[in-house]
């Protein structure tokens, strides 16, 4: 009913023909809707058409600028719907569907006069706000977004899906960082001061020893600050290394942990993002293209004065899983010397206070003043000893009103901030989307370590890395290559030294939106060295540790990410396809030649004892096919195929044990060496055309590649054959030995049947 | 094992030295491993995060040298490749930066973390690094050359920026662990100790009449 009286009191502004069709037209859907939607989308349709009808207000107040058709009004309008249809299309569902686009397309057009413009096709239309900013992160399209830093938000959970919660949780976040700020970043030329503090004092409790110590810590994080991202120009501005070095000193002080070298470059790229958001909103703003209403719940979540505290959040929140990764130092004296402080807050004004009385009465003779100063110090000690003693009784009774004040601030304080950490630790218990992940760090192994890092690492190459390339993992091991020392690095800076800035923030879109607790950062470590695995193989300790310590540039980003994520999961998504395959083809021809020499120094020996060592081979033989991901229909193929002549060949063999043996003995064993030697002779020419004809003919099987017009296609298949066709001849041998055990099995039986007849008609002739 | 897939680089070198660079941070570790390896000099470089590694061959006396030369984080206390990283070095580079007394204090701790980690007879040498910056000077030339002296260390001055005394320090520490290996000839244990990878090979000197030969120390 609302809407009906605003679109009653729109007419006011006029009885144009357009504007009215335009008005039938939001009646029409609004009325269609009502009766099928429930409650929650009759609000959503509501704000969504109030949205649209305030913009259509604020194009009919003024006419001037729509009047004409030159380009700047054109430049207007489409920049004005291209950012805030950015907005709608990321993060309100209901607008985003094609017909809301449509009707507000045709409004526009009979405003102005326009050709169509082409509606924006939506990726997915599933309708979880999280899924689809999922697949918008790993489709690279948050690249160009205005609203990177909102994505990653909701990635971390530090803002909650639902748009309308987000100033609420923002404010409290921002009061949060507030106190925060107050409570450690402490400058005494500006707060008031005791009268007994004093820049030279050596109190625990003065504010000045406090602020030379963050000093000292704040001079060693510039160091580093100043080395950030020398390439990038944002990086060299005054004012955003005082920025870094307060909000990694904060984080540190608070989080009682020393600073460690790559903190900084998890920060540098949180302030990036955000400040090109906030940079673009501010040009929208100056630009007066934004709709009133898109401003008012924008004007609170772009302002710029809590930069600082929205790039905290993010910040703490991708330390709680990074700092696992770097060592646990100890504290040190000053943080030591904090527990000291806060249990003598209690004794020390008291003694302060009979300095003050012992001081009026001391004379101006050197020698007693030293004997004062003696009595002084005695008295200190004593004092400090009863109050400790009162400290741990509890009892304040006899403590003064004022130190009791001073207590409850600081207690009240800690309070506070101890109940938002609850909160937050409440959030991450809740699982995520219902993930199940193969890799398991197992903690257990951590309290071990000092630094899980090292375990960390350990257990990717041990569970992940062995399993999909043995070959690898096996060269890494003999070259005593340590993954800490290539692999700290990659993974304490979430890859920032390998990759320029742009492609490092489309790794971290994936990163955070797979999921909020970085458990995707091994599997791109994988994607990572099985992308190099073809050419770490060849090389030698010091080439191999150099192309890992400098990952090469010029590798696709999108091939990593994609590999990564079937890495991830295999189900849900595709391996890429790449040149990259062909290569490592050609490599496993190469191993095959290996199972070819094993294979003919087996069949010379014709022992029977060596039939064991026979299975050995097959299996590894097996693991090492397994390593390359063929397709599934040729493996299909394949089966059957290998089904059908394993059939006839026992049948062969059950004809031929009934002849003679030696037959049996040489007809398999003959075979395999020519032709191995054929292969061999015909590999080494590189002529696979042909090899992939004479096999055609001798088994008659029909070509399963339809597009034998790409040369490469057919180039991939044969080779793939090849590979498939060692597996089956050792399968033969192995049939056949498994048929004599077979028999001399039976004969054995018989010999025993023999025995119990024999012993039957001894035990008659007793009776 | 993979004598057909193997195509590595190559190149021959009688002996494989490894070097470490050790001091804090920001005294200009990095910059004078790309200098000598590289011949580059960044003002605005990265900071170092975990391990950086290059490798140089040099000539001495008519010998092939290939240098490996690692460089690791200054300002990373426990450091959870501390063994890796001082295994089987064979020279150690203790830079500090002569515009700040406060890397020049801190020798002391590098020297015990030295001498804690890595071989008792691996030959160390002082560094003074950044002495283009006259005007900035806070450590005196004598006294770091007497610091040295009293614990039986090189030393030298050098400047990465202008390329200073560079090339100089890593010929002179590479000569002396070179003359050292040719003055007592490595026994078994010592073959292990110079060379960290058995699989690498090694040359004594006694075999003068095969020049580019290679055996494995195996």
């Amino acid at each position: 009913m609302s809407v009906l009286n605003e679109l009653q009191n729109d007419d006011k502004f006029g009885n144009s023909v357009e504007f009215s069709s335009c008005k039938q037209k939001y009646s029409s859907t609004l009325l269609s809707r009502s009766k099928v939607s429930s409650e929650i989308n009759e609000a959503l349709s509501l704000s969504s058409s109030q949205m649209i009808i305030r913009s259509v207000k604020r194009n009919v107040k003024k006419p001037n600028q729509i009047s004409g058709n030159t380009l700047s009004d054109l430049n207007w309008t489409q920049s004005s719907s291209s950012y805030s249809r950015e907005f709608c299309r990321l993060f309100t569902h209901t607008i985003s569907s094609k017909s809301d686009m449509k009707t507000e397309i045709d409004c526009v057009r009979n405003l102005i006069n326009l050709q169509p413009i082409t509606p924006i096709t939506n990726i997915s239309n599933s309708s979880t706000l999280f899924s689809r900013l999922i697949n918008y992160a790993i489709h690279g399209h948050l690249r160009v977004c205005h609203f990177r830093s909102i994505c990653w938000r909701i990635f971390l959970n530090i803002l909650p899906n639902d748009v309308s919660q987000w100033s609420k949780q923002l404010k409290k976040d921002r009061e949060y960082f507030t106190m925060l700020n107050c409570r450690i970043n402490i400058n005494p030329h500006n707060n008031h001061i005791k009268s007994d503090d004093h820049p030279l004092s050596y109190s625990r409790t003065s504010l000045w020893n406090k602020y030379f110590y963050s000093l000292k810590v704040k001079r060693l994080i510039a160091k580093d600050v100043n080395r950030t991202f020398p390439k990038v120009e944002y990086f060299h501005n005054q004012i955003i290394h005082n920025i870094m070095i307060d909000l990694l000193y904060i984080y540190t002080e608070h989080e009682n942990i020393s600073y460690q070298q790559g903190m900084h470059e998890i920060l540098a790229p949180l302030l990036f993002v955000l400040h090109c958001d906030l940079t673009a909103f501010e040009h929208v703003v100056e630009m007066k293209i934004i709709p009133s209403d898109l401003w008012n719940d924008l004007n609170y979540i772009m302002n710029k004065e809590y930069f600082q505290a929205d790039v905290y959040m993010m910040f703490a929140k991708i330390m709680n899983s990074v700092k696992n990764w770097y060592p646990q130092t100890k504290l040190s004296t000053y943080d030591h010397d904090k527990r000291i402080r806060r249990r003598t807050v209690i004794g020390l004004p008291t003694a302060i206070t009979l300095l003050k009385s012992e001081a009026n009465s001391t004379s101006d003779d050197p020698e007693q003043t030293r004997m004062v100063t003696n009595t002084i110090q005695n008295s200190i000690d004593n004092n400090n000893s009863k109050y400790f003693k009162i400290y741990y009784d509890n009892n304040n009774d006899e403590l003064d009103g004022e130190d009791h004040e001073e207590i409850k601030n600081d207690s009240e304080g800690d309070e506070v901030i101890e109940k938002y950490e609850r909160q937050n630790e409440d959030e991450l218990k809740q699982p995520d989307c219902g993930n199940q992940h193969t890799f398991h760090f197992d903690q257990q192994e951590h309290s071990k370590h000092n630094c899980s890092g090292d375990c960390f690492l350990e257990q990717i190459h041990k569970q992940l890395l062995l399993r999909h390339n043995s070959l690898l993992y096996n060269h890494l091991k003999k070259l005593e290559i340590s993954p800490k020392l290539f692999g700290l690095k990659w993974i304490r800076l979430l890859f920032g030294h390998e990759f320029p800035l742009q492609d490092l923030l489309y790794i971290w879109d994936c990163i955070f939106a797979i999921n909020n607790n970085l458990a995707f950062v091994p599997y791109m470590y994988l994607s990572m060295l099985l992308r190099l695995a073809p050419t770490l193989i060849k090389y030698e300790f010091t080439e191999c540790l150099t192309l890992l310590m400098n990952y090469p540039t010029g590798i696709d980003v999108t091939y990593l990410v994609y590999m990564a994520l079937h890495l991830y999961k295999p189900h849900s998504y595709n391996k890429p396809s790449n040149i990259y395959d062909y290569y490592s083809i050609f490599h496993s021809i190469t191993f095959g030649d290996d199972d070819n020499n094993n294979n003919n120094n087996n069949n010379n020996n014709n022992n029977v004892t060596n039939s064991k060592t026979n299975d050995i081979p097959d299996n590894t033989g097996c693991s090492s096919n397994d390593n390359y991901n063929y397709d599934v229909k040729t493996t299909n193929n394949d089966k059957n195929d290998s089904d059908v002549d394993n059939i006839d060949k026992i049948i062969n063999i059950e004809n031929s044990y009934s002849d003679s043996n030696n037959n049996v003995k040489n007809n398999p064993i003959s075979s395999l060496p020519s032709l191995s030697n054929k292969l061999k002779s015909k590999i080494k020419n590189a002529r696979f055309s042909n090899i992939f004809n004479s096999y055609r003919e001798k088994t008659n099987i029909d070509n399963p590649i339809t597009n034998t017009d790409i040369i490469k296609r057919s180039k991939t298949f044969k080779n793939r054959k090849q590979v498939m066709d060692i597996p089956k001849r050792r399968s033969l041998a192995d049939l056949a030995s498994s048929k004599k055990s077979i028999h001399i099995k039976s004969n054995e039986e018989n010999i025993r049947l023999s025995d119990i007849m024999i012993s039957t008609e001894s035990t008659n002739n007793n009776n | 094992m993979y004598g057909g897939s193997m195509s590595g680089k190559d190149d021959e070198y009688d002996y494989l030295f490894k070097v470490v660079l050790i001091g804090d941070s920001g005294v200009g570790k990095s910059n004078l491993l790309s200098r000598f390896t590289r011949n580059e000099f960044n003002l605005e470089s990265k900071s170092t995060i975990g391990v950086e590694f290059a490798t140089k061959s040099v000539e001495i006396d008519g010998r092939t040298i290939k240098a490996q030369i690692w460089d690791t984080a200054g300002q990373e206390r426990y450091r959870a490749i501390t063994a890796a990283y001082y295994r089987g070095a064979v020279g150690a580079l203790l830079v500090y930066d002569i515009t700040k007394r406060e890397t020049f204090n801190n020798l002391e701790h590098w020297l015990l973390e030295l001498r804690g980690h890595a071989e008792p007879d691996i030959v160390i040498m002082l560094v003074g690094n950044k002495c283009d910056l006259r005007h900035l000077r806070t450590i005196l030339t004598e006294d770091a050359k007497l610091w040295a002296e009293r614990h039986g260390l090189f030393f030298m001055e050098t400047s990465a920026l202008e390329s200073t005394g560079v090339e100089n320090a890593f010929y002179s520490i590479l000569r002396t662990i070179f003359e050292a290996v040719r003055s007592h000839p490595p026994v078994s244990n010592m073959d292990m100790k110079m060379s960290p990878y058995p699989n690498q090979p090694i040359v004594s000197p006694n075999t003068d009449g095969s020049k580019s030969g290679r055996r494995c120390c195996s």
